[in-house]
């Protein structure tokens, strides 16, 4: 409909649905525009952005009777790194954020685009705690995973981490440095008394995801280590995955 | 598109495209040199600024998003600099000086945000400067400076 | 005190840097940049961008006069591509514009056909027979041969020998301040304010591009936004320069991250192969190198940085004899350049990594193995020629054995650590030939300051501040009574290239040679105005104090001695310290530093961490310790990334790494606290009584860092940085892999 690709800031939620309505595939929601901007080129986007940052989609972070906590897709990320809540309940996420981007980036970057952008770290480790994302309009929650476009046509509204008692959780991110870079690897899993949910990608790779018995029979799926990936990344992966597991079940029979 | 927007405490009016950069915004039509570009894709810091009291990446920033908001740069940062300064200077956390009004305001929110007096942690400190890349000065005293004014 | 001047305007951005507060009216510059590697150019046509509305001025080659080149030691490069393309990002085009917008869309308008030349992506590949040639002359750049001894000989008596190969990563300065300036022309002449190490070199460059008299080219060359090297090189003046005095408009032209990445000179790669032995007592008796050098598509330093780095390839160590060959050819990967540590760093890097090895295969710790085979103080300089004598070496091995343990790291299953040494020496200044005199002017100013002026140039590393205290040291004078005016042609005082550490060094000789004609002439002037004899005065904060009443008040002030004597100006030469030595290029004046360094890696995915760097630097007593202390720790930083996470690579001449997304400085959490130890003792007959210390930090510890490497793995890393990879196949091999 317009040619010219523009800006919008939709008043509510329902007012973005409406404009996307519109829009048809000329129109993208976007929050931080972190990502969406990496393929802008210098003449800007091809398609108009609806600008969600500013919407309500709910507090940042609540918890809900269930013992599941409820994120609102549009929450910054550097202020869910400093949310007391999330420190007390999901600590590993708190600490995780650290090696997400830097500073000013968590503080433009929000958790639904990073899930949605289609090579956000936050992937992994949401899919190993098989979080579920909740879109506006048809109600629909799924997981994570590759049925999750990274241009999805409807708006996602908050990303809900079920109870995780007695399930430890770990995550880890390998870069090319110590600090802010893009990532090689990233794993993470979710261990629970009976069975454990691990999750890996590998630079360029999407992410794979396994239910395994736990205590687990080894090796490890070979499925989780993307074929064509270089055998470095298949390495270190692999034994990223190994050193928490075998950690972990050194404090199981402690 | 108009967008309005206070500077450093003024009120500005301007008439952009949507797209482009607060950077150029700030610097070229502005006069806010401070606002630094190095890399224009996030992964320096040269170019931090607030938005809404928080930094944030001009070079990221499209100038539609700027409506509304209140940004300071590190030449609105006033009095709330002056501590930090003085330690940055007996520490000889600068030298050439182009990292550093982009890490001045990063500063300013790591410090502001863990009261002085509260021990900061060292990787607290370091997770919250990880995107103010500074090519001279090695970070050491730096990192002296910081833990000098919250210790 | 200031470590740097102007850290508070830095820090809240009133600082200005050159490229910053162009004139109302300044056009906007852009470059056309080569996308092929090696190319003919078959058509350039510039005419439909001539032609857009708003563009002011379109240069290419055909605007240079056609034999002008670039270059030190061999003159080879063009400002705009002549001809040929020799690298990706080369530039072949530039306008001037009204807009940014503008000149971006002229750019669009250029039409040109590029033919494909075959690639020569490899140092070795280059010297082939029947390689592409990049220039007439052949691939050859440039070649160094030097032995003493009979190596052969002493192989043959040694007890242990060991070989070893060591490649070094191609590492970008990637100052934070990108490359760029303005340039604003008058009717005669340019203004050139762009970053520079040798505003007069510059100078002498435009003037005879442009045709036009040195005297109506005046550049401006500091402040600069970080260097280390990368602006020491002629960058994108001469096309600036061009652009604005075609377009009779100022013009300002700043490269972007990707240009740069692709167009700034880089640390070259180093290919080294080595062998050494030793006696079985330890001594170390005969070196055999063969270094091959990737030096891009053009000469610039390549030449220099070959001989230093070859002439410090034996490091501080006393060899009895030596075979050693070095090349440097040209490849179309880029340009090397100048880049802090020149040379010695990816020798010295080597040579300490294979001294560590030699030295546990015989069954000596590193330490002690360093000091029974240190140079002895009066001792030739490592290609047989003099030199200024090195007593301080010993003392530097003393205080490396002497500082205190690590603390102890709790042991982990996951990570191992290691402790690295090394102990470096390398040449100050220029070699034989220099430029390595100087001049400089001591003025007393119409208001009253004694002002030091010079052609030296501040980038951060303190220069300013350095030449205040060297001048409140040797002058009884407060602050206010002082001033300095460095980074510009305009004192007409060339104190050579600011560069190869000798920035210091120059500064103090020029103000003690200075001294006392400067001194004579304000005593003259001051006996004459209070009509007393010159033994009757003091010259003392504010002015000139009669001797015998004291009081708290000169009695004649700095100012009205200028007002009645007017300005009162001393030029100033100094010969350079240097020794000519046919055959080769040699260094008089040698600095020497020692490292420490601990790493921790990771056995799970073989990444590299530095967890503790001690310098101990041998530079005499720093003249300003903060701005000293600064010059360390940025090195160990940048030693940190030569190790362990910065290479440019290039693949068939493209270049991998255009943004720092791909390229990767180390952040704060990358860099451990650098303790900084120097060791202030020098020869009290030393004639400098200082060394800089802008090199030598990063040449200690980049070898200390390689080799707590190779203590933690027990395997000697053969290329930098270290690549994760390589670590986990050394574990795996060692079976320690987890
Ligand atoms: C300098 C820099 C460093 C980075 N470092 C990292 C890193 O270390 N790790 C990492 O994982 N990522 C990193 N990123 C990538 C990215 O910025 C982040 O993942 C970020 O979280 C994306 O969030 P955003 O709000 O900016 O997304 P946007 O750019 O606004 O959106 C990304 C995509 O998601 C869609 N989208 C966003 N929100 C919604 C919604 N609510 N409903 C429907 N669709 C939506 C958009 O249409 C778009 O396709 C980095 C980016 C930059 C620029
Ligand atoms: S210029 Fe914005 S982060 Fe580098
Ligand atoms: S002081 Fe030069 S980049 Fe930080």
């Amino acid at each position: 409909m317009n040619a010219q690709p523009t800006y919008v800031r939709p008043a509510d939620v329902e007012d973005a649905i409406s404009i996307k309505a519109s829009l048809g595939p000329a129109g993208i929601y976007g929050c931080g525009l972190t990502a969406a901007q990496l393929g802008w080129g210098v003449k800007g986007p091809e398609q108009t952005i609806i600008d969600i940052a500013g919407l309500d989609l709910g507090s940042d972070v609540c918890l809900a009777d269930s013992g599941s906590m409820v994120l609102a897709a549009n929450a910054p990320l550097e202020r869910l790194r400093l949310d007391p809540l999330i420190s007390r309940q999901l600590p590993w996420f708190a600490e995780f954020l650290r090696y997400v981007g830097s500073t000013a980036t968590r503080n433009q970057a929000s958790l639904g685009g990073n899930l949605l952008w289609g090579a956000g770290d936050l992937e992994v480790l949401f899919a190993a705690v098989d979080a579920k994302l909740r879109f506006a309009g048809n109600g629909r929650a799924q997981s994570l995973g590759p049925t999750v476009s990274d241009q999805p046509e409807d708006l996602l509204i908050s990303i809900i981490v079920p109870a995780l008692q007695g399930q430890r959780i770990f995550v880890e991110k390998l870069g090319h440095r110590q600090a802010f870079s893009p990532s090689r690897v990233v794993v993470a899993g979710c261990v629970g008394r009976q069975s454990a949910r691990l999750a890996v990608r590998l630079a360029g790779h999407p992410v794979a995801t396994v239910e395994t018995p736990w205590p687990m029979n080894w090796p490890l799926d070979d499925a989780l280590f993307a074929g064509n990936a270089a055998p470095y990344l298949k390495s270190a992966a692999h034994n990223l995955l190994r050193g928490h597991l075998a950690q972990l079940a050194q404090r199981d029979m402690a | 598109m108009r967008i309005s927007f206070t500077l450093n405490g003024e009120p500005q009016d301007r008439v952009v495209n949507p797209f482009d950069k607060a950077t150029s915004i700030l610097a070229e039509q502005c006069g806010q040199e401070s606002v630094k570009t190095s890399c224009a894709i996030g992964r320096c810091g040269a170019c931090t600024i607030l938005v809404d009291g928080k930094s944030a990446n001009a070079c990221l920033l499209i100038a539609a998003k700027m409506d509304g908001t209140d940004v300071v740069t590190a030449e609105g940062l006033g009095r709330r600099a002056d501590a930090i300064i003085d330690r940055l200077r007996e520490n000889g956390a600068i030298q050439c000086g182009y990292c550093a009004p982009g890490l001045l305001v990063s500063l300013v929110t790591l410090l502001e945000r863990a009261p002085v007096g509260e021990k900061l942690q060292r990787q607290e400190l370091e997770t919250v400067l990880a995107g103010n890349l500074c090519r001279c000065s090695g970070y050491t005293g730096l990192r002296k400076a910081i833990l000098a004014l919250s210790s | 005190m200031n470590a740097v001047t102007g850290l508070e305007e830095k820090l809240r951005g009133s600082f200005r840097y050159l490229a910053e507060g162009q004139p109302v009216g300044t056009l906007h510059g852009a470059l056309l940049t080569s996308p092929l590697a090696h190319a003919t150019i078959r058509r350039l046509d510039v005419s439909a961008a001539r032609s857009l509305n708003g563009v002011h001025a379109v240069v290419t080659a055909a605007d240079v006069p056609s034999d002008f080149v670039m270059g030190t030691a061999i003159l080879d490069r063009p400002p705009l591509a002549r001809g040929k393309v020799r690298f990706q990002g080369e530039p072949m085009a530039a306008v001037a514009a009204e807009t940014q917008e503008i000149a971006n869309a002229a750019i669009a308008l250029i039409a040109f056909e590029l033919e494909p030349l075959p690639i020569v992506s490899a140092p070795g590949d280059a010297l082939n027979e029947g390689a592409a040639k990049l220039h007439d002359s052949g691939n050859l750049c440039s070649s160094f041969i030097y032995s003493r001894g009979k190596v052969d000989a002493d192989f043959e008596e040694c007890a242990h020998v060991i070989d070893h190969r060591l490649t070094t990563p191609r590492q970008v300065p990637a100052a934070m301040e990108l490359e760029g300036g303005i340039c604003i022309p008058s009717p005669t002449g340019i203004e050139l304010r762009a970053a520079t190490h040798s505003p007069f070199y510059t100078r002498s460059l435009i003037a005879s591009m442009l045709g036009l008299p040195e005297r109506d080219v005046r550049v401006i060359g500091s402040p600069i936004g970080g260097s280390y090297g990368g602006k020491e090189e002629i960058h994108i003046q001469p096309v600036l320069a061009l652009l604005a005095w075609t377009a009779r408009r100022p013009v300002r032209l700043i490269l972007d991250r990707p240009q740069s990445m692709a167009f700034a000179t880089t640390r070259h790669p180093f290919e080294i192969a080595l062998k050494i032995g030793c006696d079985r007592a330890g001594r170390l008796l005969a070196l055999a190198a063969d270094v091959l050098v990737d030096n891009g598509a053009y000469a610039s330093f390549g030449p220099e940085v070959l001989d230093t780095g070859m002439e410090c390839i034996q490091s501080a160590y006393a060899f009895r004899s030596v075979k050693l060959r070095g090349r440097l050819a040209y490849t179309n990967n880029g340009v090397g350049g100048a880049f802090r540590g020149f040379g010695a760093l990816q020798t010295l890097t080597a040579i300490e990594l294979a001294v560590d090895i030699l030295a546990r295969k015989a069954g000596h710790d590193p330490l002690t193995f360093r000091r029974i085979n240190l140079a002895g103080a009066n001792d030739p300089g490592p290609l047989g020629q003099a030199i200024i004598p090195q007593p301080e070496l010993p003392k530097v091995a003393d205080a490396l054995s002497s500082l205190p343990a690590w603390r102890d790291e709790t042991p982990s299953q996951r990570y191992l650590s290691g402790t690295g040494y090394a102990l470096v020496r390398k040449g100050e200044g220029f070699a034989g030939g220099g430029p390595n005199g100087a001049s400089g002017v001591l003025a007393l100013t119409l208001d009253g300051q004694v002002m030091f002026q010079s052609s030296l140039v501040e980038m951060g590393q303190g220069l300013e501040t350095t030449v205040r205290n060297t001048l409140l040291a040797t002058f009884d004078l407060d602050e206010a009574d002082i001033g300095c005016a460095t980074g510009s042609t305009d004192a007409g005082a060339d104190s050579g290239p600011t560069s190869a550490s000798r920035g210091t060094q120059i500064a103090l000789r020029l103000i003690r040679a200075g001294k006392m004609p400067f001194l004579e002439k304000l005593y003259v002037g001051a006996a004459e105005i209070l009509q007393v004899p010159m033994d009757a005065l003091r010259l003392g904060p504010g002015g000139f104090y009669q001797r015998m009443a004291p009081q708290n008040k000169p009695d004649l002030s700095l100012s009205d001695l200028a007002a009645s004597a007017g300005e009162i100006v001393t030029q100033i030469g100094i010969p350079g310290i240097e020794t000519m030595q046919a055959g080769a290029n040699v260094h008089t004046l040698f600095t020497t530093c020692a490292a420490r360094a601990r790493v921790r890696i990771d056995r799970w995915t073989g990444q590299v961490a530095c967890t503790g760097l001690d310098l101990l630097p041998a530079c005499g007593p720093p003249i300003s310790p903060v701005a000293f202390q600064g010059q360390m720790t940025g090195a160990g930083a940048q030693a940190l990334g030569f190790c362990l996470t910065e290479h440019q690579p290039y693949e068939e001449g493209t270049v991998m790494a255009s943004n720092f997304d791909s390229y990767f400085i180390p952040t704060i959490a990358d860099v451990p606290d650098v303790n900084v130890h120097p060791v202030t003792w020098l020869a009290p007959d030393d004639p400098v009584g200082i060394r800089g210390g802008g090199e030598i930090g990063l040449n200690a510890a980049a070898p200390a860092i390689a080799n707590a490497v190779a203590s933690a793995l027990d395997a000697a890393p053969t290329h930098l940085p270290v690549r994760p990879e390589w670590v986990l196949d050394a574990l795996a091999r060692q079976g320690r892999t987890p």
